[in-house]
């Protein structure tokens, strides 16, 4: 192991333990308490200082040093948690994920809270401690510890184990006496029989096994017993038997009793502890490669099944049941490689908890951060690229949202303030709302700041949701004054385009005066995709099955003109406006003679009817990027490889509701969200 | 064969951060034999079915800690002679008196090197 | 090329030689993938002429360029019987269509000529160089840079 891998070892190491230490001190701030969460908070910092010791990370572990010393206090019941002592723990774990964060970046910075939370940690440690990184630690007197010496001839081998053949031993036509030469060929054995589980004659079954061997051995191992009896596998089991060593001295140690007469079960040996959080740590290019992989796999899977298909093979064939499994087989793989990528939101949501309470602090503001869904799991790659948008997103919150206590008051609201964070899973999506109870958008002065800014002529008439969008223009601030908090030259536009090349949207939900709600609407994942194949325009093409209510053929006299390229059509007594697909995507399309309409839904223009020349098959589908070789098409989100080798547009249907809104093609939308 | 060639060695630490340390300073030193566990629990099982020369453990760990290990290693007639070292930042009181009960051939303070590890197994086998 | 191995690697650039709109021209065979024949592609909406679409290339989606029409040449006349270049630029993946791939050659950098006749101002340049082989026929050193940012984009 390298240096650098060892050092990319310990960030990652880092992030779990912080990962922990913040799970801890939530469960602390609930109400757990007990010496067992005390315990993991405390080995938490303790092993991060551990391991930055090594490194030379002498912030870090100075740091950490202090924080730890005062966590110990609270360990052995020296210093009490009360609301102070809390809220400079839970300070100090996001200055420590701050300076692992530095130290990570090579950064040389200094976090802001660093000195302030540092004072308060030597508050409450009693003495200031010494550092520990290079002089011995002053808690003790110098080592005054005598090595030992031991022997190196000590048996490296020998013990003894319980030998229980299964009824197939006997079976097989096995004999214990056989083993037992193989084994004295091997090393020095003795070896007793234990009659004690041999029932009374009446209950006693003839092929039953019920002799148990024990055997000892002063040079064998478990493994080289295990290794001649090869051929055995499965036929018995071999457990250890513990003996007590007397260690004199110990009474007066906590020691767990260790009884020699009951045998370990076999499998103690090798019982793996049950650890928090085992977690393998992979090259993320190894599982893309497995997942691209995978999709090559459901594709030849779905070729192979098209190729049979043509066969016209009865339908009990045996090789119809064959290629079956491997289809409920391929999609198994699928589904577990897929999971390999998903990963739940929380991590993010916890680094989200310390972006608002330093966002709280530096505004004096008094702010609650309430958090649901941070189970929800998503795409790895979209949880990194989240981080950013998001921490803007909820500063923003905090400083622009929530009113100063004065505010609130005068508002007649309570004098804490709520930012709420969650994350759930619709209809194919993940949404992620970031909502205040703050003051909600001043519309009149949005619009007044963007004329005044020259975004928007000065008799533009907007609906309040295209004012709401105006947020999100390139050179839109609305804080009257630049405040050291969002002020920091990253506009909300930013976030929108990081939203939108995750291939996601953000909407704004608000009330003046009660607050407002910014929702990210992601896809769940970035691979596969459930679609229905349609034909448009001699083409075949992939409609997202997540944005589809329902397909339907209407009677000619429900479908009706609205003006020379306008139809509507009357579904269940209301009218939804007709969007021709091959023409919102620029394809000469020659008439539609019997079109079918595919109803979906829009976030920008509600529900819309696409029209499309024929459905051919609902399908799984998996994802390929264009904008690699490419780049970005209008109204395409992406291809896939169909059956026959042959590849097909995936249909971004919010775009083609903006295409046929800004083209005119489609119904007339200009009440309805800004094209961006 | 030399007797760093010979003498195997099982790491016991939590963190694999601190396993690699360890691992890569023992290499340095010419040890060829060198087998870790992620626990103690891991590292008693492996133990009892391959016993090793030399156990270095880090004291902190959640669930079993170096020294429970320690004290479960020298219980058990198989694993009771082999030499136990800790490592260990800030040694307590409680914890030198326990390990020195128990037989804890010697400490290896944290942060270590490969020379001052070197150190403090030459001081229970001799010249490595 | 028999006195190939005299040179210095340094000094010995590859090029593989082919025809469109029934012009020589050559491009660096580094940015050479492989060569394959022409199979039917899927139209991309809003691309430009000479996007011709996508094909499938062992599970990777890669756009088809009519080089012809890149350069002004008219469309390729019949797409079944030319040839399709797959070439990698910048860790982008594409395909030109071509007439016909002749060879590979192996030149000396200092063989290379400049491109003297600039092309119009607002044109883009995707002649760098040029070539003279063997029996003074000239070739024309496409530059595929210019022609993956200015032709799959500019639609």
């Amino acid at each position: 192991m390298s240096m650098e891998s060892l050092l990319e070892t310990f960030f990652a190491e880092c992030e779990e333990l912080i990962e922990a230490l913040s799970d801890g001190l939530g469960r602390l701030a609930a109400g757990e308490s007990g010496d067992d969460l005390v315990n993991a908070i405390f080995r938490a910092v303790h092993s991060i200082k551990g391991a930055g010791g090594a490194f030379g990370f002498e912030d870090l572990v100075s740091f950490a040093h202090v924080y730890e010393t005062v966590l110990d206090r609270i360990r052995g019941c020296l210093l009490a948690i009360d609301a102070e002592v809390l809220r400079v723990i839970t300070r100090a774990a996001d200055v420590l994920a701050e300076l692992v964060e530095n130290a990570q970046n090579e950064g040389s910075g200094t976090p802001s809270a660093l000195a302030q939370v540092r004072s308060a940690l030597e508050g409450y440690a009693g003495v200031a401690p010494a550092a520990p990184l290079h002089e011995p630690s002053l808690d003790f007197a110098p080592m005054a510890f005598e090595p030992i010496s031991f022997d190196l001839d000590t048996p490296e081998s020998g013990g003894r184990w319980r030998f229980v053949p299964d009824a197939t031993f006997y079976r097989n036509g096995h004999e214990p006496l056989h083993i037992f030469s193989h084994l004295r060929a091997v090393g020095d054995l003795k070896v007793s029989c234990d009659f004690a589980e041999v029932p009374s004659l009446d209950g006693l079954d003839p092929d039953g096994s019920y002799l148990v061997w024990e055997i000892e051995s002063s040079d064998l191992t478990e493994d080289v017993i295990q290794q001649t009896l090869q051929f055995l596998a499965g036929l018995y089991e071999l457990s250890l038997v513990e003996d007590t060593v007397v260690i004199p001295d110990v009474e007066d140690q906590p020691s767990r009793p260790v009884s020699a007469d009951t045998p370990a079960p076999a499998k103690t040996a090798n019982a793996t502890p049950a650890s928090p959080r085992a977690t393998l740590r992979v090259d993320p290019e190894r599982v893309d490669r497995l997942i691209n992989t995978v999709g090559e796999l459901i594709i030849n899977q779905s070729v192979i099944g098209q190729k049979v298909g043509g066969l016209g093979l009865e339908q009990n064939s045996e090789l119809l049941s064959a290629l079956e499994d491997y289809r409920y087989l391929a999609r198994e793989i699928q589904e577990a490689v897929m999971s390999i990528r998903a990963q739940p939101v929380k991590p993010l949501f916890q680094r989200m908890a310390r972006v608002v309470r330093e966002a709280a602090e530096a505004t004096g503001k008094d702010v609650e951060f309430v958090v649901t869904g941070e189970g929800t799991e998503i795409d790895k790659t979209l949880v990194e690229r989240l981080a950013d948008p998001l921490t803007h997103m909820l500063r923003n919150s905090v400083d622009h949202g929530i009113e100063t206590v004065a505010g609130r008051a005068e508002s007649g609201k309570t004098p804490v303030g709520t930012v709420r964070l969650s994350a759930f899973h619709r209809s194919g999506h993940v949404v992620i709302e970031i909502s205040d109870d703050g003051k909600g958008l001043d519309r009149e002065k949005i619009l007044a700041s963007a004329i005044g800014k020259g975004l928007v002529p000065e008799d533009a008439r907007l609906s309040e949701q295209e004012i709401d969008n105006l947020l999100f223009m390139p050179g839109f601030s609305t804080a009257a004054e630049v405040t050291n908090l969002s002020g920091r030259g990253v506009g909300m536009d930013v976030v929108k385009t990081a939203i939108t090349s995750m291939g996601g949207r953000v909407t704004i939900a608000t009330e003046f005066g009660r607050g407002t709600t910014f929702s990210i609407i992601l896809p769940l994942t970035l691979a596969v995709l459930d679609g229905m194949v349609v034909s448009v325009a001699e083409q075949t093409m992939v409609l997202p099955i997540s944005g589809i209510v329902e397909t339907i053929r209407p009677a000619r006299k429900d479908v009706k003109s609205v003006g020379p390229q306008e139809d509507v059509i009357l579904v269940r007594g209301s009218f939804v406006p007709v969007v021709a697909l091959g023409k919102a995507l620029g394809f000469a399309s020659p008439h539609q003679s019997d079109p079918t309409y595919i109803l979906v839904e829009t976030e920008s223009s509600g529900i819309l009817a696409l029209s499309v020349d024929g459905i051919w098959d609902q399908r799984q589908v998996v994802i390929k990027s264009l904008e690699g070789n490419y780049g970005n098409i209008p109204g395409v989100s992406a291809a896939t490889i169909l059956g026959d080798g042959k590849i097909a547009l995936i249909v971004d249907i919010e775009a083609i509701a903006q295409l046929a809104a800004s083209t005119g093609s489609g119904p007339c939308l200009s009440e309805q969200g800004i094209v961006a | 064969m030399s007797l760093k060639e010979k003498l195997k060695v099982m790491i016991v630490d939590d963190m694999s951060v601190s396993r690699g340390l360890l691992f890569q300073a023992l290499e340095e030193i010419g040890m060829k034999n060198i087998l870790s566990s992620k626990s103690g629990e891991e590292a008693f099982g492996l133990l009892t079915r391959s016993p090793a020369h030399l156990v270095i453990s880090d004291y902190n760990m959640p669930g079993m800690s170096g020294l429970d290990l320690l004290e479960k290693l020298r219980r058990n007639s198989g694993t009771a002679k082999m030499g136990f070292m800790l490592v260990t930042g800030t040694p307590t009181p409680e914890v030198l008196e326990r390990g020195r009960k128990l037989g804890l051939n010697n400490l290896v303070r944290k942060p270590f090197t490969s020379d001052s590890l070197k150190t403090s197994i030459e001081a229970v086998v001799g010249r490595v | 090329m028999s006195n190939a191995t005299a040179w210095a690697d340094d000094d010995v650039v590859e090029f593989v030689s082919l025809t469109s709109g029934g012009q020589a021209f050559c491009v660096e065979i580094a940015h050479v993938r492989e060569i394959r024949r022409w199979s039917e592609v899927t139209s991309l909406p809003h691309a430009s002429p000479s996007v011709l679409g996508v094909i499938n290339l062992r599970g990777a989606v890669i756009p088809i360029v009519d080089l012809s029409l890149c350069l002004g040449l008219g469309p390729s006349p019949s797409h079944a019987r030319n040839v399709v270049i797959v070439a990698s630029v910048n860790s982008r993946i594409f395909g030109i269509l071509v007439g016909s791939v002749s060879e590979i050659l192996s030149i000396r950098r200092d063989e290379v000529r400049k491109n003297p006749t600039q092309m119009k101002e607002n044109e883009p340049n995707y002649i760098t160089g040029l070539l003279t082989v063997g029996d003074g026929e000239m070739l024309r050193i496409l530059d595929l840079t210019e022609l993956v940012i200015q032709g799959p984009e500019r639609g």
